[in-house]
């Protein structure tokens, strides 16, 4: 457990108590103080983003610690697009998100400042890195309406949480998509390989074939077995968590994404 | 015989199976590591299942009247059939059958060793086999470029502090003053009559190093030097050990192609900026100190083109499918539940 002293952490931290007041509003039925607080928080965990950029003298996507940055402060962008841009709604949700994502950056992952190496210096670097964290919000976003759809108190509910999952993976799936394939790109420029058979590479891939098979066999399974897209959907979910944490530090899967860490 | 309905189900079970092996094979090819799998992956009996999805694929949008009719479902399916045919003919399998069909001796990849100032038309594949190029590469210089030097300090409790090395900076980590003095960028030390006189010679070989100055809670003050090319950890009575480090900001090989006796071109291959020239791509891979001349070489990985326009091809169109498909068709014109 690392506590962060430094200016870096007392962004973080303030970025995780506003989000955890957002959501005590949320409970006590304020939801303007609610959005307000949601809307600080989202400011702070930016700032803590801003003061790295200036701090590394590069755009902070280097390592794990980044990356949680990044995912704590894109929670609240992705919310307000979600609820105006296909009606869905779960801020409380987001905002657990928020905080989860928030929390390894805040007490986990070391925030030593490294340089950038000669591989991650390509103009994929940015694009490749940002597609895969905007999707990684929205597959867990999917992944809550998921579970509402697995346990949901009514038909109606569950009906709802179903549409939410889908539409939240037809907006994912196109960012995860450039993800996968900036970074085929960026591999065929930097080693002269589009594919590598690298253990991220494939835990991606296989990431990617999840959630395509879920769209394929949506239509035909809503009927018969409406539970199976849910299932599908948190399966892909969880292998998201294995591309992005188990195997960056398990050593269990040693390869060229080592330097994530 | 089987009806247009019969082979509609058949092409989407197995589209669906396919799918779910590739799953199971990228799993099972993330424990296995990267080595092997490709083994695997470029073995006959995998050559078989990689044509016979790409038939299925294929086979797709001539069974399923609905893709047909849909650009976007089209184009999501033609995507791949692309990039599996090119990732196909890019193979060492194809490369090897092109050989005995065509006589055309192109190793998919290899890699070129070139010291400075010469010239080299030869590489060798990973079993070593040498191929030549059509062309010739002359290495005019190799560089190494550094970030700014760090003083690396390593706490009691195992925390890791990188500090810049900058002259004239003073730091305090547990209560333990660092005062950076100097930096060196070839560091040597003169043995005189007054003693040993450290300096920065222009005309030596590269010894980055630092002075630095420790002052311990109690106010004891010691003077050391860190060097980059000596990397180890300078104690101060187990409280914290300090290092010097400068990482890699780039390697560079500074490039002639020369064709037909003719210098043609003139490149930096970098990291990430390859050199792409008749057919091959050239890429900075690695370098090393020649024991014997004392000289710089560069390692350039040679990778042949064979197969990439259709991958390119096949992904502007699985992305273009994508964005259509669900961005637009789906979120933006049929909009929310």
């Amino acid at each position: 457990m690392h506590i962060k002293t430094s200016t870096q952490g007392l962004l973080i931290y303030s970025a995780m108590v506003l989000y955890l007041s957002a959501m005590a509003m949320a409970w006590l039925r304020r939801p303007g103080v609610s959005r307000r607080l949601f809307f600080l928080g989202f400011l702070a965990a930016g700032a803590s983003i801003l003061y790295r950029w200036v701090h590394t003298g590069h755009v902070p996507m280097q390592n794990l610690f980044e990356v949680f940055l990044w995912l704590g402060m894109l929670v609240y962008p992705i919310s307000l697009a979600s609820n105006t841009l296909i009606g869905i709604q779960g801020t409380q949700a987001d905002l657990v998100l928020g905080l989860l994502t928030l929390f390894p950056a805040g007490f986990v992952f070391s925030d030593q400042p490294q340089a950038l190496p000669p591989a991650l210096q390509s103009p994929f670097f940015i694009p490749h890195v940002a597609s895969y964290m905007i999707s990684y919000v929205l597959m867990a976003k999917a992944g809550f309406w998921a579970i509402v759809q697995l346990y949901g108190s009514s038909t109606q509910w569950r009906t709802a949480a179903e549409k939410a999952t889908y539409l939240l993976i037809c907006a994912g799936l196109p960012f995860m998509t450039l993800g996968l394939l900036l970074g085929s790109m960026w591999g065929h420029y930097a080693w002269g390989d589009w594919w590598g058979w690298d253990p991220k590479e494939l835990w991606s891939l296989a990431c990617w074939l999840v959630y395509v098979l879920y769209l394929h066999i949506r239509p035909s399974a809503l009927k018969a077995y409406p539970r199976l897209n849910a299932v599908m959907a948190l399966i892909g979910l969880a292998f998201i968590v294995v591309t992005l944490l188990w195997v960056n530090l398990s050593r269990l899967f040693p390869g060229l994404h080592s330097y994530a860490t | 015989m089987m009806s247009v309905r019969d082979t509609r189900t058949l092409v989407w079970w197995a589209g669906l199976i396919g799918l779910g092996l590739i799953i199971i094979l990228c799993i099972c090819g993330a424990f296995l590591g990267a080595q092997r799998t490709r083994v695997i992956v470029n073995s006959l009996p995998a050559a078989i299942c990689w044509l016979g999805l790409l038939g299925l694929m294929a086979l797709a949008p001539v069974s399923v009247p609905s893709l047909r009719a849909s650009p976007a479902l089209l184009l999501l399916h033609i995507g791949p059939c692309l990039v599996l045919a090119g990732g196909i003919y890019g193979s060492a399998a194809a490369h090897r059958l092109r050989y005995l069909l065509t006589g055309q001796q192109k190793a998919p990849t290899g890699h070129l060793i070139l010291l400075e100032a010469d010239q080299q038309d030869q590489y060798h594949d990973p079993d070593g086999r040498p191929f030549r190029l059509p062309f010739a590469i002359r290495l005019v210089r190799f560089q190494i470029l550094y970030y700014p030097g760090q003083v690396l300090v390593q706490t009691s409790t195992g925390r890791l502090l990188r500090l810049p090395a900058v002259p004239g900076r003073s730091y305090e980590v547990d209560k333990t003053g660092i005062e950076i003095l100097r930096t060196f960028e070839r560091f040597r030390v003169a043995t005189g009559q007054d003693g040993n006189r450290v300096y920065d010679d222009p005309n030596g070989e590269p010894n980055p190093a630092v002075e630095v100055r420790i002052i311990d809670p109690d106010g004891t003050a010691n003077q050391t030097f860190l060097f980059d090319r000596y990397p180890q950890w300078h104690g101060t009575d187990g409280r914290i050990h300090l290092a010097y480090t400068r990482p890699i900001k780039d390697f560079v090989s500074h490039v002639e192609v020369i064709d037909q006796g003719r210098t043609v071109m003139a490149k930096a291959i970098e990291v990430n900026k390859p050199l792409h020239y008749r057919g091959y791509w050239l890429l900075q891979a690695s370098y090393g100190l020649d024991p014997q001349t004392r000289r710089t070489y560069s390692v350039l990985a040679v990778v042949s083109d064979s197969g990439q326009w259709p991958v390119f091809i096949g992904y502007a169109c699985i992305s273009i499918g994508m964005i259509w498909r669900l961005w637009i068709k789906r979120i933006l014109i049929q909009g929310g539940p």
